[in-house]
């Protein structure tokens, strides 16, 4: 049964193969510049030298030189948002939509279920197949998109922000089984392959969208810190905490001394410089709401679990669907 | 013993309409089956039905005494041959063999297929979407009979080959039978592939059976009266009528060997006119069972 689902798929896997090649030189090419420039232009010796503190000067903090990089990638990072988002969505597309859709369109069904096989052995079989497809294909993949972040996550801070964690680590693969188990049971319900690449790419669009805002930040209890509008020292941004709340994605908010709510964002003044929290009052303070850094791969696990088990409920449905109901 | 196909009020619904109602018939062990009819009788509803791809909405189907629906030991006894005869486009004919070894174990008969396909001269390096309307029928049907079926089940294997190609699969489907111990149920909407090649039939019209039963029985008890236009209706069950401008040519059943009553003169009637004669009259039936007609 494996023979036979591997013997089918020769093509798309050399193709599959091929695609992750040509990724491969490219993230490494731009990738090995990134990392040069980091070693290079003294910026990681300059985060070396924090040692890791959580509160560095508010002057201080290596911030230029980060500030410096981040602009320079700028591009890079945006193209990275826009191409990785979707490689989970792409692969289980066009691996899970044809898994049994292109059976049914086929009518080779009706040879392959007629031999002395189960429908249960064969369709968990093309699930695993597939499935096994896409943990290597978007495992590989998110390997080296973490090793490409490595230098933005440490100029920016961003590694645990909205978006850029979800291109890191193992949660990619968790997105991309879901979307691909999907796709599988989508192709199932209604037998047209190019119908189930459609319809997954809203499912899987509408799940991410839906889990990364209203659960993952409710993962853990979130911790609270504060500090005063006039301050000399600041949180670290780039160990990577997850500002989640506040006055906006990455932001927390100003509050008066009488607790009531300022304005968002982030307000540090000189104690020489009255005019600065004129407006507010020498009182006020910062707060924020966050997730440390040091709970990454907490989250990263947490959530890959959350699409893991999406996926395996799908694939039973798939099975179920494929004994019981289908034609 | 056992049919080798049994069905009991075998329903089939397709949202609102009714692809086959009520049907009940057996298929002895060791018949060539013929299941006949127009386009959209149900035919192909049966013949999945009977091979499990298809579930029933109502009543039962037993192959071999069981239900073959997503069952490998049952569908392990049967060959089965859909309509289009599919197979795996990008497959050469070496992987079909190969996948059915794989997947029938024991029961595979590997030497006897590749040795059939030799014989057809059929490469086994193409690939399946490369073959020829009829070669893919015999691909099709040495992987079913590669499996040494009990029951084969043929859905219109020939209706997409062209008179030539559809001839040399049928004798050479006839040849593969005569070796056999094997039940077939076969099906066409050309009744003249069907002639002489079946000793058991089953027509279908309109979702239901019309007729069933043993070829030479049929015949045996219909026959053709030929008479003047204006002559009255003999006695008996009359299934069809044509008049031209001076005859009347009627199909009657009759069950004993009777004289015609005059002024009518009888004639035996051959296989593809008594089906033309059932299927030009949809009321007409003739089942077997205790009130003989339904």
């Amino acid at each position: 049964m494996i023979w036979l689902a591997w013997r089918r798929r020769r093509g798309a896997l050399i193709a599959t193969g091929a695609a992750l090649v040509v990724a491969a030189v490219l993230l490494y090419l731009t990738g090995r510049s990134m990392w040069d420039i980091f070693h290079d232009g003294g910026l990681a010796a300059c985060i070396s030298n924090l040692h890791g503190a959580r509160w560095v000067a508010a002057d201080g903090g290596c911030q230029d030189e980060a500030q410096a990089f981040a602009a320079r990638f700028f591009p890079m990072r945006l193209l990275g948002l826009a191409l990785f988002t979707f490689v989970p969505m792409v692969v289980g597309m066009f691996w899970g939509a044809p898994a049994i859709a292109r059976e049914l369109e086929d009518d080779t069904v009706s040879l392959v279920w007629t031999q002395g096989v189960s429908r249960r052995r064969w369709a968990w079989t093309q699930l695993a197949f597939v499935a096994a497809v896409a943990v290597v294909t978007m495992g590989l993949f998110a390997i080296l998109a973490t090793w490409w972040y490595g230098p933005l996550n440490a100029a920016t801070g961003d590694r645990f922000q909205w978006l850029i964690y979800d291109q890191q680590g193992f949660v990619p693969v968790g997105y991309a089984v879901f979307a691909t188990l999907l796709a599988a049971f989508i192709g199932a319900l209604t037998g047209r392959t190019v119908r189930a690449m459609a319809i997954t790419a809203v499912g899987f669009i509408v799940a991410r969208f839906g889990i990364a805002v209203f659960w993952r930040p409710r993962f853990m209890a979130g911790l609270e810190r504060t500090y005063p509008v006039v301050t000399e020292r600041v949180p670290n941004r780039l160990l990577g905490d997850w500002l989640y709340g506040g006055g906006g994605p990455g932001v927390g908010v100003v509050m008066t001394a009488g607790g009531d709510r300022a304005a968002g964002g982030q307000r540090v003044c000189p104690p020489l410089d009255p005019a600065c929290f004129a407006d507010i009052g020498r009182g006020a303070f910062n707060l924020e709401l966050y997730h440390p850094a040091s709970r990454f791969w907490t989250f990263q696990s947490i959530e890959t679990g959350i699409y893991l088990a999406l996926a395996l409920a799908l694939g039973a449905a798939t099975v179920w669907w494929v004994r019981r109901r289908l034609v | 013993m056992t049919a080798a196909l049994e069905t009991t009020g075998l329903s089939k619904r397709y949202g609102r309409t009714w692809a086959l109602r009520d049907c009940t018939l057996a298929v002895p062990q060791g018949r060539v089956a013929a299941v006949v009819g127009p386009n959209g009788a149900g035919k192909t509803t049966l013949m999945r039905l009977a091979v499990g791809l298809r579930r029933p909405t109502r009543g039962s189907v037993s192959v071999f005494g069981r239900t073959p629906r997503d069952d490998a030991a049952s569908l392990a006894r049967v060959g089965f041959v859909a309509q289009e005869t599919p197979l795996y486009r990008d497959l050469t004919v070496a992987d079909h063999l190969e996948m059915g070894r794989r997947l029938n174990g024991v029961g595979w008969d590997q030497p006897s297929a590749a040795e059939r396909l030799g014989k057809l001269s059929i490469p086994l390096d193409r690939r399946a979407g490369e073959l020829s309307g009829g070669q893919r029928a015999q691909v099709a049907l040495t992987i079913a009979l590669a499996k040494r079926p009990d029951l084969l089940v043929l859905d219109e294997p020939v209706a997409s080959l062209d008179p030539l190609a559809r001839r040399t699969f049928l004798s050479e489907l006839m040849g593969e039978i005569a070796t056999r111990e094997l039940t077939v149920l076969l099906s066409s909407h050309l009744i003249a592939d069907l002639e002489h090649r079946c000793d058991y039939l089953v027509i279908l019209s309109d979702a239901r059976v019309q007729v069933l039963g043993d070829v030479e029985e049929l015949l045996a008890s219909h026959r053709a009266l030929v008479g003047p236009v204006d002559a009255p209706s003999p006695n008996g069950s009359i299934v069809s009528s044509h008049s031209t401008d001076r005859q009347r040519t009627l199909v009657v059943r009759s069950e004993a060997r009777s004289p015609a009553p005059p002024p009518w003169a009888a004639q035996p009637i051959s296989l593809e006119d008594l089906v033309l004669a059932y299927l030009s009259e949809p009321g007409a039936g003739t089942l077997p069972g205790p009130e003989g007609t339904a």
